[in-house]
């Protein structure tokens, strides 16, 4: 990824959920520095407004990640293709956010597909075929519930764990491949999801925006950074969460769950 | 579903142990048997194909944890045969794979993922009802022990594995709180141990089996957690060093009182 990157000459990259929030910031990013995007999501109306925006070079691919036959059709297109990949950016999410019990199984499932399933199972697809350049990134967005836990949310916070722990697991086995692993944990940012599974009465304005946010974690990504807490607030929590996990995860219950007034599952 | 047995009629409480015919799943069933617990158990195995060392009247459900339909199949047995009543729930059925190799191979992944994540939240989620209620106005307050790995902060060779187990992590954080005051939720690590799920695993570890830590003591001390105060615990070579150390103090403490 360094070459690339560094170089202002573009490289190639796949990102999913592309179509709003934090991976449409990533795609705005890179295309500013100059790469050309396989742009993934669901939301073909979003996958035409980046097209439109950016023109030739974002190459759009509508799937379904909850789907297990849109994420093979996305392998067999990806891995088809002689070009590879200098960056690869697992960024799609969705939440369950409520009372675990009461959110219905078929929900925490899909959020699982989706949040886990999905890019350990591209992943595996892409080392598989060789389709990754070397100095190649893989980019995990984990969450800061990794480290803070997030009641309320348990099936997410599962999901999310997961993925950190697999992109520790590849950074460990890629390095002497020449693979470099990023897994980022950003805090709640000021997009249309985040609003959707706060708490009534949450402060949006505090949250960071999408666009500083996808800066922050592809330079951080760029400079090879292992993982990376994106701004100041989200790395005095993922300290004081690894310091006292229990504590965290006690304050987390009281400023999240006990004010939940609402289940939401997208 | 298959049982071996009806209800232990005498029993007062009821336990769950998932992956119950092997390794420490098999030490657990035999604690919880022998100190008059109703024990249903799981696993993968036909019931003709159980080891001789499950006690008589444990009652044994057969459900492969890699299709999410057996969840109920485990649910069903917990009703049918507890009442819809358990004391504990011990998951701890799941499976794993290492490969040297740059990818994992997808049946083997995708069987680790559903077996070890998606069906312990499954399970999980329908457990709720079972371990918690309230009863003529007195509540009925279980305890939920989930398994995981001392690997689940990330492991080259077995990367989906791990995951699964950092899922895990996350899962019984979180629920811990949610639950807090109606079912105690905890998550314990395993270190390596003497049970078939290496060679399960495509893992030779004959030369090194006895670097590893035997079933009996694990299960031990997963007991302990469960009855203890400590909610993330990891049970490896280190706690059996200090445990080791400390029983000469504890044999001189008792001597001397």
């Amino acid at each position: 990824m360094k070459g690339p990157m560094s170089t202002g000459a573009g490289g190639r990259a796949l990102v999913t959920g592309a179509g709003a929030g934090l991976g449409a910031a990533m795609v705005e990013w890179l295309v500013q520095h100059q790469w050309q995007i396989v742009a993934v999501d669901r939301d073909g109306l979003a996958l035409d407004a980046l097209v439109e925006k950016h023109g030739a070079a974002v190459i759009p691919l509508l799937c379904d990640l909850s789907s297990i036959d849109d994420v093979s059709k996305l392998n067999s297109c990806a891995t088809a293709d002689s070009e590879r990949f200098d960056l690869v950016a697992h960024n799609a999410g969705i939440s369950a956010t409520g009372k675990f019990e009461e959110i219905g199984q078929e929900a925490h499932q899909r959020l699982l597909a989706v949040n886990t399933h999905a890019p350990i199972r591209i992943t595996n697809a892409l080392l598989k075929a060789g389709s990754l350049n070397h100095d190649a990134c893989l980019l995990f967005v984990s969450s800061l519930s990794q480290a803070v836990g997030y009641p309320g949310a348990a099936s997410y916070a599962a999901s999310k764990d997961a993925i950190a722990s697999y992109g520790a697991s590849l950074g460990k086995k890629l390095k002497k491949h020449g693979v470099h692993v990023s897994v980022a944990f950003p805090g709640p940012l000021r997009t249309d999801h985040a609003a959707r599974h706060a708490p009534a009465g949450a402060d949006a304005s505090k949250r960071m925006t999408p666009d500083i946010a996808a800066s922050k974690i592809l330079m951080a990504a760029r400079n090879k950074k292992t993982k990376i807490y994106p701004g100041g607030a989200a790395k005095v929590a993922g300290f004081a969460g690894k310091l006292a996990p229990g504590l965290m995860a006690k304050m987390m219950r009281r400023v999240i769950y006990d004010k939940l007034d609402k289940q939401v599952a997208d | 579903m298959q049982t071996s047995a009806q209800r232990n009629a005498s029993a007062s409480q009821c336990v769950l142990i998932t992956g119950g015919p092997d390794g420490f799943g098999l030490e657990l069933v035999r604690h919880y048997h022998g100190i008059a617990f109703q024990v249903i158990t799981t696993g993968r195995r036909a019931i003709d194909q159980l080891p001789d060392e499950i006690p008589e009247g444990v009652i044994y459900v057969q459900a492969n944890q890699t299709d999410l339909a057996n969840v109920n199949a485990i649910l069903d047995a917990v009703d049918g045969h507890a009442g819809g009543r358990l004391d504990i729930a011990i998951l701890n059925a799941g499976t794993g794979f290492t490969t040297k190799d740059l990818a994992e191979n997808d049946d083997e992944l995708n069987a680790t993922l559903v077996a070890n994540l998606d069906f312990t939240i499954a399970l999980s989620h329908g457990l709720y009802s079972r371990l918690y209620g309230v009863e003529d106005g007195a509540a009925h307050m279980g305890k939920l022990a989930l398994i995981g790995s001392v690997a689940y902060k990330g492991a080259d060779n077995f990367p989906t594995y791990a995951a699964t187990k950092a899922g895990l992590h996350g899962l019984a954080r979180a629920l811990r709180e949610e639950w807090r005051g109606r079912i105690d939720v905890k998550i314990i690590h395993p270190g390596p141990t003497r049970t078939s799920m290496h060679e399960k695993a495509n893992l030779d570890v004959s030369n090194i089996n006895w670097a590893f830590l035997k079933p009996e003591w694990m299960a031990k001390n997963i007991v302990a957690t469960i009855d203890g105060g400590r909610s993330q615990v990891r049970l490896s070579h280190g706690s059996w060093m200090v445990s080791k150390t400390m029983s000469p103090v504890k044999f001189l403490r008792k001597s001397s009182s």
